[in-house]
């Protein structure tokens, strides 16, 4: 507890530095992320992320020095080429995406892997600034670091603010972006530009193998939230922040464990949160809606069936056919009606229909009658046949498509 | 620089390696699963954390299925995110392997002193270290190093498996549809797949690590695809790659005194476009001289 | 306009499948000969190889069955051949002609048994009889798309089935190959084989078919060439969705399908 206070204090600047250098890549990573997602290009980001290690260790082998602008050159560097080789091998031979995506990341990563051995060979102090860069080292961020961090941030948000409308074009419908004349190809090198650089940020972070996560987990947990990408940017960029901030804390709190896997551990916990629980596209609300569906069709089934019986239009024998007997389900849902006064409760176990409760069964009979003329004239079914149907869609029938039918008719 | 017995071992173990990884890689290439088997690669960490953590022996037969499960999990966890959450598939596939690749660094970091793992391993297996750690009889009679009878029997089995359901998974990559058509279930193939692909991705961990093995999956096999014509060709083709990418590999990272894995991953990087370059040149000069001719 | 045959070789009833929560077919009711060539029609995206799918149990119905033969598809599967849509599978995969062909015996032999020289033998007659015998040896990323079309139907061929159920055959086929293969279903039906054909061009239709399954999501009609090929139905057919029917659709989409009160 203590330590918590103590790291909100900021009182020391590293972990200043620390907690926003993970802050701004979370955002600026979730950001970016957004319109990977949209263009369904997930995986290239993956591939970038891989593909710097040989550009950041070159940098290093170079220079002999640990330069956050020649690492980031590098990376730049070899992150570009691995995108342009996977484009250039789907482009020019039989060979699918997923294997090429899977190839140049595997075989960048390993040339990688291969000169890192060099560098350690070469120089053994210098290694532990390029070591950070394979699974994140955010305490190696510094003053100067967070700088660049912070200017490539407002650069690159400032580039999707100008942009903003061209890539979200660009996102929906490429062909359609082609057909008006946009510049798609420029727009698609300045994005890939834009992953490029996040990535070569971010992998101090996280390092090399998780950075997509930072790409990837948060965007995918605003999409559960929201279609409006607007409002998925900045979902995202909160969900970003949030993990670098945790990150952070946690790594503060246990000098043990690393802030990198951290963060993508809250994201992912962000996200399953999202998945399980966001209203609409949630798993639980998909999982209820269906629920409060039955709930419905029995409401409505039950009030049908006691307003048939009301005008005698319907045998008792045919009506107990129809109703599953007097099951759980059933009488809590008779329940419901009770409360909602549409219905009455008689002498054994019997129901009547209020007022209100007749209003709303005559109108789903009225409805069930229309859509089995509507079908009976469109829909070619045999006879035997249109009743059935009736029965599962005079539920979905709405004032709207009421009237439709009424016209049609 | 002078070449001893270690060496062979070495060399023999890399070719044991990219044996089974690249049949299998062949059929991961043909279903366009190629990124769900770099996945299976990353997400066996946290299992064979536990196994060296909990175990210490590496190499018992309960760990390898326990730590392949791992690998399962994930798959089945990309398949209910993209089913049951309806995410696209590359998503779910790039949200599950980070998950479970960050339990497995932060348990290394956290615990790795304790279960002897460390970083570098995870990053490319410490296949120079094989002949150090070798197999005796009662009467000290040396078997080889350990690891090489370990991967022997991985390759035996991934051998084994293909051969007896070369048909089903030929015949489910080619046109799942119709397999389906004639009433043959296609998941228990799928996942039958991806159980070998985890218990390779385990078995070579030690020797390659947790990030290359998609480099021996899916490098010689994508060369393979580029000229083979025939499945059975295209895996004779893929191992031949293979076991040609694992010798100059090896031989350079001799040379340049550097990390096997990432030396063999290169070469294999590197094969692959000589025979993808080589491919364009030769069909852009049978092209001219087809403009060159009259043909019939 | 939907006719009835007794004895059929092929009745759905109620069939209804969903994509997610749109409904791709819906509430199809029909009974088909057998020993006849019969067309599937509509426009694209009406339904048609999501018909065959579920037929075929690729696809689970979400309400209503088919049963072929009588009986349930699983009891009957050997007597039933499918050919997809062409472009449904990857034609760069290595293989060649043959081995196509050869899939076909997977039906009676399963995964692991051998296969025989009279397997083999049946597979040479079957490429033999759409003349590709000569090409067996080609890779199928070398084949034209009346050759690979016809690879296919070898592969139909050799799993000797009664009930032969093909998407698009005559797709992306120059005529040669088209007249090849028509006359090859005229051939199986004098065989007394049954054929259900999925089909695109209107005006070759009334040449091939004997009859027809008019499909828009609905069943817009199934019944004799000469009684379902009339402008009103066919114009039905291909005349777009009904408004009301596709704004329920989309309630359901967001809703869910009712579920049936029994
Ligand atoms: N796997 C799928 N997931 C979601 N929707 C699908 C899927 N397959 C088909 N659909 C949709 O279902 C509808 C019917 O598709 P189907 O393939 O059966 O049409 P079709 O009549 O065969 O068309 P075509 O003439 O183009 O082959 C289409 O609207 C299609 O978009
Ligand atoms: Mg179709």
């Amino acid at each position: 507890m203590e330590k918590i206070t103590e790291f909100f204090s900021f009182s020391d600047t590293t972990i200043l530095t620390v907690t926003l250098g993970s802050i701004l890549l979370g955002i600026l990573g979730s950001v970016v992320g957004v319109f990977t997602y949209l263009r369904k290009r997930v995986l290239i980001g993956d591939v970038i992320a891989h593909s710097v290690l040989p550009g950041l260790v070159l940098g290093f082998l170079v220079l002999n020095e640990k330069s956050f602008i020649v690492l980031l050159i590098g990376a730049l560097i070899s992150g570009g080429l691995s995108s342009f080789l996977v484009d250039y091998i789907t482009h020019h031979s039989k060979l699918k995406t997923d294997a090429a995506l899977a190839l140049v990341l595997g075989v960048f990563f390993g040339f990688g892997t291969f000169l890192l051995t060099k560098l350690q060979g070469h120089s053994g102090a210098s290694q532990a600034g390029i070591d950070a860069y394979l699974f994140g080292q955010a305490a190696a961020i510094d003053l100067f670091d967070v700088q660049v961090i912070g200017v490539c941030c407002v650069l690159l948000l400032l580039t999707l603010l100008i942009f903003f409308r061209g890539f979200n074009i660009l996102s929906f419908d490429e062909q359609f972006a082609y057909s008006i004349g946009m510049p798609t190809q420029w727009l698609k090198f300045v994005l890939t530009s834009m992953t490029i650089i996040t990535v070569a940020l971010g992998v101090q972070l996280v390092g090399v193998v998780l950075m997509s996560a930072l790409l990837i987990t948060p965007t995918s947990a605003a999409r559960f939230w929201t279609s409006k990408v607007k409002i998925m940017l900045l979902l995202a960029a909160l969900f970003g922040a949030f993990g670098g901030l945790s990150g952070a804390l946690i790594s503060y709190l246990n000098y043990r464990m690393p802030t990198g896997p951290w963060i993508v551990i809250v994201l992912s916990f962000l996200a399953f949160l999202s998945f399980v629980f966001a209203p609409k596209k949630g798993v639980l609300f998909r999982l209820f809606s269906n629920v409060f569906f039955k709930i419905k069709i029995q409401k409505e089934n039950i009030l049908k069936d006691l307003f048939l019986l009301e005008n005698e239009t319907i045998e008792i024998e045919e009506l107990q056919e129809h109703q599953p007997s007097q099951s759980v389900f059933n009488r809590w849902v008779q329940r419901i009606l009770v409360y909602e006064k549409k219905i009455k409760k008689m002498e054994n176990r019997r129901f009547t229909l209020t007022a209100l409760g007749r209003a709303q069964g005559s109108k789903i009979f009225e409805r069930h009658k229309l859509w089995e003329k509507y079908i009976g004239k469109y829909m070619h079914l045999m006879r035997d046949h249109v009743h059935t149907d009736a029965e599962g869609i005079e539920h979905i029938i709405d004032e709207e498509i009421e009237r439709d039918l009424k016209s049609s008719i | 620089m002078s070449m001893g017995i270690d060496d062979i071992w070495i060399f023999a173990c890399a070719c044991l390696v990219a044996i089974p990884c690249t049949i299998l890689g062949c059929f991961l290439v043909l279903r366009n699963m190629s990124m769900i088997g770099d996945a299976i690669g990353h997400a066996v960490l946290p299992g064979i954390f536990c196994a060296y953590y909990f175990y210490h022996s590496k190499a018992t037969f309960p760990v390898l299925i326990g730590a392949s499960l791992s690998g399962l999990a994930a798959t089945f966890l990309i398949q209910w995110i993209h089913k049951k959450v309806k995410l696209q598939s590359d998503a779910s596939i790039g949200i599950s392997y980070t998950l479970f690749f960050a339990i497995g660094v932060i348990l290394v970091s956290a615990f790795g002193a304790q279960a002897d793992i460390d970083q570098d391993c995870i990053l490319h297996g410490e296949i120079a270290q094989i002949p150090l750690d070798t197999l005796s009889l009662n009467d000290g009679f040396s078997l080889g190093p350990r690891q090489f009878w370990m991967l022997l029997g991985n390759t035996l089995l991934v051998v084994a498996f293909c051969l007896l359901g070369y048909r089903a998974l030929w015949s489910t990559s080619f046109d799942e549809h119709f397999i389906k058509s004639i009433g043959i279930g296609v998941l228990f193939w799928q996942f039958s797949l991806m159980g070998m692909v985890s218990l390779t991705s385990v078995v070579s961990f030690e020797s390659v690590g947790a990030i290359l093995v998609i480099v021996f999956l899916v490098g010689p096999a994508s060369t393979a695809y580029l000229i083979a014509k025939q499945l059975n060709k295209m895996i004779w083709w893929s191992i031949l790659f293979a076991i040609h990418a694992c010798f100059w590999g090896y031989l350079a990272a001799i040379l340049f005194d550097g990390s096997i894995a990432g030396s063999i991953a290169t070469t294999m990087g590197i094969q692959f476009f000589v025979v993808f370059f080589f491919l364009k040149w030769a069909q852009n000069s049978s092209n001219k001289s087809l403009d060159l001719q009259d043909y019939e | 306009m939907i006719e009835n045959v007794k004895d059929p070789s092929l009745e759905a009833h109620n069939l209804t499948v969903f994509y997610q929560k749109r409904p791709a077919i819906w509430n199809l009711d029909f009974t088909l000969p057998k020993g006849k060539i019969i067309g599937i029609m509509g426009p694209n995206g009406s339904g048609k190889s999501t018909l065959l799918k579920s037929i075929m149990g690729i696809l689970k119905p979400n309400d209503g069955w088919v049963k072929v033969f009588q009986r349930k598809i699983d009891d009957v599967r050997f007597k039933v051949s499918y050919v997809p849509q062409r472009q449904s599978i990857d034609w760069d995969f290595p293989t060649n002609v043959f081995e196509v062909a050869k899939m076909g015996r997977i039906s009676s032999k399963g995964l692991f048994k051998r296969f025989t020289k009279t397997d083999l033998e049946i597979v040479k007659e079957s490429l033999h009889r759409v003349n590709m015998y000569d090409m067996r040896n080609r890779q199928i990323s070398e084949l034209s798309g009346g050759q690979q079309q016809r690879t296919f139907l070898a592969r139909a061929l050799s799993q000797e089935a009664d009930l032969f159920i093909m998407d698009e055959p005559f797709a992306g086929v120059d005529a040669a190959s088209e007249k090849a293969i028509i006359g090859l279903l005229n051939e199986l039906k004098s065989k007394g084989k049954t054929l259900l054909v999925v089909h695109h061009d209107l005006h070759s239709a009334k040449n091939y078919f004997d009859w027809l399954v008019l499909l828009n999501t609905r069943l817009v009609g199934s019944g004799p060439l000469e009684k379902l090929y009339t402008d009103e139905l066919l114009s039905e057919t291909y005349g777009g969705t009904l408004t009301s029917l596709s704004k329920i659709a989309t309630k359901i989409e967001k809703q869910g399908l009712p579920i049936r009160h029994k």
